[in-house]
Formats: structure tokens, sequence, C-alpha cells
């Protein structure tokens, strides 16, 4: 590991700040995911009952607040510098949480909506945290600085571990108190040891919306875009919506392996142990399926993982009603999906090269709108048709699309890498 | 032209010795006029060779430079180039800088004189007999005369470059520093007038025959002022769309060739061409022009039978090159459907190499050779190849990127090694496996991806009807080791065209029993007889 390099090179107090504020953010980001069933039943108390749709389309803003707002903030950070950025994106979270606690179990539904786009703009610290770290080091360190940040992603099972079970003690209003203390301290931190770098340091170069234009010219973007909406919006639309999803299809079994297995009456918390114990993969996996794009090639191994995907989502959909059977697969589903986020990224930088800044933005935002889509079908699929298996369906035949991507940036791909392009690494 | 200037040049050798590593010349191309000394440095032979080298580079270079770069361009380019592979090849040869030499070099344009020194051989101008020295020594005297800057000595040079105006009656002088060891500046003030030949001789007479290093000198006298210089409209504009039916300059467009819509099939007065436009983005990134004009350049330049013929129109109102159109298939569309003859794959062998031998002449590499590149097409009903892309070739040793097709490239360019002979030859070795099985070697390669190399298939495994040397021919080409790679076209051609001399080739990996059954056997029954006559002694014992 080139550790040793990031204290001598850079800022590491940046780096160190960057690292808290963004991984706590997705921590934040995905919170809603496994309190989903507490909130909807503590709705239902005061004669408010969530339809399958409307779970749904709470679990989805703040991935849409995430895709959407990681653009703005993203136009922001080039104006008013990172620093800046950060403490205003980070205020709007920490008054959300602080709101929905002292509301707590008597907020109404559309206030809920309201804070989960609040806690959208803890998705966009991406397009805050990362460039900031990145700033101010060498282009060599940079895949390392990313590969810090991506560790974030292990934010949301933090959640599902911890989050049911504070909300069975405390009730659920708690969680989001603890959210809010934490957030504090965090942006205590972050404004005490986070700097944005000096001119000398790094000269800003601001993205243009023409920048986007002529990048939105390029077929290989709108493909990557649609790689990363299904992998990542797999991750993050899975990620999400798993508590509910498991507690609608295997309540029953659940409760009963919590009460043999687990010693846990609590069957809300058992599900926050299941879906933890998927997400994990898909959040670990992620360097390993950069590794393995490096290794094999980044569409050979795609294909692998998008076809995995597709096959797997079928099974789910048409074959499997045993529980530890579903539990399987939807681990290998969320693997795939973990890997596949990797390989993209194992590309991106590669392919785009000095527009890696605004591709960043590009693919981010496409893969925030991929979970969007799949967290609406799956509860657009259970309230038409009370089954998830058309979600689940719709999800394979996402993933057989990209394939059919990936078969035509092969084409494109076999041809001479010119001297300029010269795909230096 | 001659009588705008008189020119001469001349050496001798150092004591009594018969060559000297001084390597000089002095040539008129079109409205320029080169002239060029260099001093070999470093052990005599590699010295020797890269002053010589370096002087026919120089004066190949600027006989087809590109029109539209000017003089300083092309002489920081040029010099770039030759120091780069100089320097390159002799950390390959003998792992430290070895081919070392000065550059001395003026070209003359009408009334103006470009100029660039690398090392100490002195460049001097006489007007009105007061001598001027135009050129800096590279060197320092800190401990005894050492260079500073020499050709081939790191991997960026940093030249001295001059300009002045000359006039009617001026002299030129470019020398070793031999001469300004013998000769005061008087002196050489005062003979410079009579020639090189005559100052050279006067220096030599001088130390009684003695020079004590090699001496030589170039002189040019302008005799006349060139007062057509013509300063080229070459500001073309780039086409930033092109579309079917298109005329341009008499050309109609008919179809594109290539997905990225630069190459055209074109009509012109009933004849088929091919037009190659320079990318889009090239109206604003003065790299990829540049890399387009070379590109254009090498296209013209190299006339030769391997190669589509190609022109780049007089008085063309956009920038772009014509090429004549081959009739035919490509050989990836061949071997999709049949593997090649094996006759015929050998004569592709052969046509690589040799084309690829054209290419090293100018110090330059296809850099891009592949099935796709290459087009079978009838002559007298003969089926013969041509190779086309001129986009990828670039001076050998140049780039260390990975530029070009990733299942073609060598297994040491994904280390950042430059591109060599030894990498061209594994391109060949591979599409000539293609060409024999339908297979690559290594399977196919993403461009992002840092392949493992595992040991290939034998081609004889999809295609029985190779012959044993052939395959091992073809094996060794693709040897993912380039030291038990062929290092040279010549070596590998001279396989081809002597199948009975070509040793069978086994992977590093075979068993001594694979390779060398016979040494085993021998050696396994004089094993066995000893132990048998052992046995039989001490039975009888």
């Amino acid at each position: 590991m080139k550790l040793g390099e990031l204290k001598s090179a850079g800022h590491l107090p940046t780096l160190i700040a960057a690292f808290l504020y963004f991984d706590f953010s997705f921590m934040v980001w995905t919170m809603l995911g496994p309190l989903a069933t507490e909130i909807a039943s503590s709705l239902a108390k005061h004669g408010y009952i969530l339809d399958a749709n409307q779970k749904a389309t709470l679990l989805a803003v703040p991935i849409l607040g995430g895709a959407i707002l990681r653009i703005v903030l993203g136009f922001l950070v080039d104006n008013i510098g990172p620093k800046k950025t950060a403490i205003i994106a980070q205020s709007i979270v920490i008054a959300s949480l602080f709101y929905t606690f002292f509301r707590g179990e008597n907020i109404t539904y559309y206030e809920l909506l309201a804070v989960a786009f609040g806690l959208g703009f803890a998705g966009a610290s991406f397009a805050v945290a990362l460039p900031q770290a990145g700033q101010w080091y060498p282009p060599r360190l940079q895949g390392l600085v990313l590969g810090l940040a991506g560790a974030g992603n292990i934010g949301v099972v933090i959640d599902y571990i911890f989050a049911p079970k504070i909300a069975e003690i405390w009730g659920w209003p708690a969680v989001f108190l603890v959210g809010g203390i934490l957030s504090t301290i965090i942006l205590l931190t972050y404004i005490l040891l986070a700097k944005d770098a000096p001119p000398s340091v790094y000269q800003p170069r601001k993205k243009k919306l023409s920048d986007y234009l002529k990048l939105l010219r390029d077929k290989d973007t709108w493909w990557f875009s649609l790689f990363y909406a299904v992998s990542f919006g797999g991750f993050v639309g899975f990620a999400n919506y798993m508590k509910v999803y498991l507690m609608d299809v295997y309540k029953d079994e659940m409760a009963q392996i919590g009460l043999q297995l687990l010693h846990e009456p609590n069957v809300q918390v058992v599900a926050g142990y299941f879906g933890a114990l998927c997400i994990f993969a898909g959040a670990m996996l992620r360097p390993v399926g950069g590794a393995i794009a490096d290794k094999i090639g980044g569409v050979k191994s795609l294909y692998i993982f998008f076809g995995g995907v597709a096959v797997l989502a079928t099974l789910n959909a048409l074959l499997v009603s045993n529980f530890y059977l579903a539990i399987f697969i939807l681990f290998l589903i969320m693997s795939f999906l973990g890997m596949a986020n990797g390989a993209v990224f194992q590309l991106v930088p590669q392919r785009f090269g000095k527009d890696m800044g605004i591709m960043t933005g590009i693919v981010g935002c496409a893969g925030g709108l991929g979970g969007t889509v799949l967290v609406k079908t799956l509860g657009w699929s259970k309230a038409a048709f009370d089954s998830y298996s058309v979600g689940f369906f719709i999800f394979a035949a996402l993933a057989a699309l990209a394939l059919v991507g990936l078969t035509m940036v092969k084409t494109r791909w076999r041809t001479t890498w010119g001297v300029h392009a010269g795909g230096k690494i | 032209m001659n009588s705008l200037y008189k020119t001469a040049a001349f050496g001798l050798a150092k004591g009594s010795e018969l060559q000297s590593d001084d390597a000089y010349g002095v040539r008129l191309f079109d409205d320029i006029l080169v002239g060029v000394v260099c001093d070999g440095v470093g052990s005599a032979e590699a010295g020797r060779e890269a002053a010589q080298r370096t002087l026919k580079y120089m004066l190949d270079n600027f006989k087809t430079r590109p029109q539209s770069w000017d003089i300083e361009k092309s002489l920081s380019t040029f010099i770039k180039n030759i120091n780069e592979i100089l320097y390159k090849e002799s950390l390959l040869e003998f792992e430290r800088p070895e081919m070392l030499t000065t550059l001395s070099i003026v070209v003359l344009q009408g009334s103006r004189l470009y100029g660039a020194n690398v090392g100490d051989s002195p460049i001097f101008l006489l007007r009105d007999n007061k001598l001027q020295k135009l050129s800096i020594d590279h060197t320092t005297e800190e401990h005894g005369h050492i260079l500073t800057q020499a050709i081939g000595m790191s991997e960026k040079v940093e030249p001295y470059f001059f300009e002045n105006f000359v006039k009617t009656g001026d002299h030129i002088l470019l020398c070793s520093d031999g001469l300004t060891a013998v000769l005061s500046e008087e002196e050489i003030a005062q003979k410079l007038p009579l020639g090189a030949s005559n100052l050279i001789k006067y220096a030599s007479k001088k130390v009684d025959d003695n020079l004590p290093d090699d001496t030589s000198a170039v002189t040019i006298q302008i005799k006349q002022i060139d007062q057509r210089v013509r300063l080229k409209q070459q500001n073309l504009p780039i086409p930033q769309s092109l579309s079917k039916g298109q005329v341009i300059d008499g050309y109609r467009l008919d179809r594109p060739l290539i997905q990225n819509e630069r190459t055209w099939l074109a009509t012109n007065k009933g004849k088929k061409y091919v037009l190659k436009f320079p990318p889009k983005e090239a109206a604003e990134d003065s790299q990829l022009l540049d890399l387009f004009v070379q590109e254009a350049w090498n296209a013209k330049r190299l006339k030769a039978g391997f190669f589509p013929k190609a022109v780049i129109p007089k008085n063309r109102t956009l920038r772009y090159y014509v090429m004549e159109y081959i009739e035919g298939d490509t050989l990836e569309k061949k071997i999709s459907k049949h593997p090649l003859h094996i006759d015929q794959a050998v004569d592709l062998a052969k046509f690589l190499l040799r084309s690829s031998q054209y290419l090293l002449g100018f110090n330059l590499v296809h850099g891009d050779i592949k099935p796709q590149n290459i087009i079978i097409t009838k002559r007298r009903d003969k089926e013969i190849f041509k190779l086309v892309d001129f986009g990828s070739i670039v001076e050998i040793f140049s780039i260390a990127s990975r530029a070009g097709t990733p299942s073609y490239l060598a297994p040491e360019r994904f280390v950042g090694e430059p591109i060599s002979e030894g990498s061209e030859i594994f391109a060949i070795g591979v599409t000539l496996y293609q060409a024999l099985t339908g297979h690559y070697p290594y399977g196919e390669i993403e461009p992002f991806q840092k392949p493992t190399f595992k040991k290939p298939k034998p081609v004889s495994h999809y295609n029985k009807k190779v012959p044993l040397w052939l395959e091992s021919v073809i094996m060794r080409a693709i040897e993912r080791d380039k030291n038990r790679r062929y290092k040279h076209y010549s070596e590998m051609l001279y396989e081809l065209e002597n199948p009975k001399k070509v040793k069978p080739y086994f992977d590093p990996s075979a068993s001594l029993i694979e390779r060398e059954p016979l040494k085993v056997y021998k050696t396994a029954f004089i094993v066995s007889a000893v132990l048998n006559f052992i046995l039989i002694l001490m039975l009888l014992g």
C-alpha cells in the first residue's frame, strides 16, 4: 500500500475530514431504508397507511435527490469552493435529522418526503468530498483517494445492523437523533480539519455547461451511464428497499429464525441483519470487481457481472420461494452489482482521462437515477401485482440491455488507440 | 539554384588513421540548403555510427519535411526524434548511452539562416572579414573538457537554436572541434573563403599531417539571395462534418470507410480514391493536427509497393490527403471464412517483414499491424498484399504508450517499454497466428486491461496443415519474453526463406524430453548400460 505516501504528499487532515464526511454521509443518505417498515407502522398507528407505491417513493426520494443534487453541488464547488459547499449541504442534512427527531411519531408522510429530500444532500457529498481530497493529491494517488472514499458504501451496512435495534429500544426517531448528533460532530471536525487546496496546489478548472454537452455527444458516455445506472442503481436501490422487501416476503421465516437461532424476538432487527449481510457483500466486493476488470478486461468482466445479475434476478422472480435460497441469491446479486460498480470505475478514468471529473458527475447521477427507478419499479410491482416478480423481471431486462451496450462498446473499442489517446495508465 | 550557394565539405581522420568518427554533409532541397556536421563521441564504433545516422536522419528528413512545418519546428522535432532513437537504442543494446554524437546544423531558406547545435562542434559566420561564432558549446571545463549535451546522451536534449539574416558574400562554416584545436580564429577567417577542402588541408599541414583529432568542415558561401521565399498558405480548414455526395476539390464523397467518418471512398473523373481527413478535434487541438500532418507526410513520402500510393493535392481547399483505392478484401474478412493457405501465409509473413524493413530504413515502424490493416488485392491474376493505415506510423522507440490495437501489442508494451522491432515482430506473429488459426494466441485483449499472457496453444492445435518449421517461426515471433523472440526482422525473414535451418520451437517451460528427445534417450541408454554393467560385475563378484 502507498498509505505512507498519502502522509507525505497532499494534506492529510483534509483527507481524513473528507473521508469522515463522505463515509458518514453515505450512512445518513441510506438511513430510511432499514427504518422504512418501522416508520410505516408508526404512521399507520396515526391512521395513515402507506401503500407499496408510497413506501417506494419515500425510499426513492433520497436517491433521486442525491443524483440531482450532486450536479448542483458540483457547480457550487467550482464557484464557492468545496469547504463552503460541504458546510451548507451538511447543515441542511443536520436540520432535516433534528427536525424529524423533534416531530417524532407525529410526523406526516409529506414532511417525511421533505426530510428524505434533505437527506439527498448527504448523498450528493460525493461531488464535494472526493474533489476536495483529490485536489490536494498528485494524479498517481487519485486512485487511492477514490478507493478510500469508496469504502463509504459500507455505511449502509452499519445502518442495517444498528438502526433497527436503536429503533426497538428508544423508538425510530431516536435513530435520527443519533444521526443528528454524530453529523454535527462530523461537521465540527470537518470545519476544523478540512482546507480547500490553495491555488499553488490546485488550479480549479471550472466545469462549463458546454463541457457536459460535449461529453453527452459521445456515445460511450450514454452507455457508461446505463452501466452505472444498473450496477450502482441496483446496489443503492436494493440497499434501500431490502428491508421492505424482506419484511413483505419473508417476514414469517425471519421471525422463526430470529426466535430459534438468534434469540432475537424482534423480526425488524432480524430483517436488518439479513439486509446487512447481502449489502455487505456488495460494498466489500467493489474493489475486487475493479481488480478483476484490471486483469481480464473491464468489458469482459462486466459481461460476467451483468450476465450473472440478469440470470439471478430472473431466477428470483420465477423460481425461488425458499428463504435461504432467496437470501443466497440476493447475496449473489448484490455481490455482482458491487463488483460491477468497481469494474465500471476501473474503466471510466481511463476512458475519459481529463474529463474524469465531469464524467464522475454524469455517471454518478445516472447511478442515482437508476436506483430511483429500481425502487419505484419494485414498489409499483408490489402495488399492482402484489408480487415482486415483475419488478425483478424488469431489472433483469435492464441488465440484459446493459449486455447489449457492452457488445456495442466492445465492437467500437476493437480499434486502433491513437498515438495521442495512447491509453496511458 | 546552384547560382545561389557555393558549398564544400571535407574531412580527415586524426593522425594516420583511415576512418574518421565525424560525419558531415551539405545538400540542397527545393527551397532550402542544409549543412550538417556530427562528431561522434563515446566508444569508437558506436560514436561513429551515431554520427553517421544523425547526419543521414537530418538530411533525409529535411528532404521530405512536412510542408506545413516551418524550419524551427522541423529542426526541433527532428533533433528530438533522433536523440530519442539513439538514446533508447543504446540503452537496449549497451544498457547505457553509447551512441553519442555532437550535432551542428544550419538551414538556409531565402535570406534567413536557421541553426542549432548540440555539443561542441562550432558554427561560424564570416561577414566583412569578421568571424562570428553563432553556436554555443555545451561543455564544462570543471573536470577537463566534458560535453554537457550530446545527441543520444539522455532522454531529453536541449539544443541551442539561433536565427539570422544572411547577406550576399557571407561565408558559413560548420566544423568539428578538431579544426578549432589547430587553427586560430584569424587563420580560419583568412582561409574560410577557400572552401572546406583547403581549410582542412591547411590545418593538416600546420601540424605536419598529424591531426590531433578527426577534423572536418562544411563551408557555404552565399552568392545570391533566393528572392522567391514562398510563404505557403497552410492554414487549411478542417471540415467539421462530411456527408455523402459532398464534392471536395473534384472528389465526390461516396461512403465512409471507417466508423468515425473521417476516411471516405470518393470518385474523381470516374476513378476511385480514398480521402482521409484529420479528426474534428484537430481544429482545436494542435497536437492532433501535428499528428495528422505527420501522417499525411508519411503517406506521401513512403513510396513503395507495400503501401497504397498517396498524394497531398497541391491546391486543396481543405485539410486532407488522397490515397489510391485498393480493390479487395481485408485479411480480417478473408480469414473469417477460411484460414490462409500455408504458401500464402508464408508470403504474407515475408511481405510484412519486408514492409517493416522498408519502414525501418526511415527509422519508422508501422505500429498497427493486424489483419484489418492488410488488404488482399489482385495484380495480373496474382494475389498480393497491401499494408494500409499510415495513422499509426511512428519513429521507432518514439512511443512508450499503449497506442495501437491491444490484442496485437507485445507484452513489454503493457509495461511502458517503447515500440521496437521486437514489438512489431510480435504483431506480425499474432497476425500470422490468426491468419492460420482464426484465433488470437493470447485471447482478445481490451484497451484498459493489464493482461496476463498465458502459454499459447501451438498453431498446429487449430490447423494441422501447418508444418512444424512454420509453427516454430510463428511461436518464436509471439514469444512472451522479448529476449527469446526474434530481435530483428532480418532474423525472422532468414528463417522463413530457409525452412530447413529452423530449429523446432519449445516453450521455455517444456521438459527436457520434449525439447531434446534424442539426447534424453541416449543418456538413458548409457546410464542403463552402465547400471547393467555394474550389476553384472556385482553378480559375478
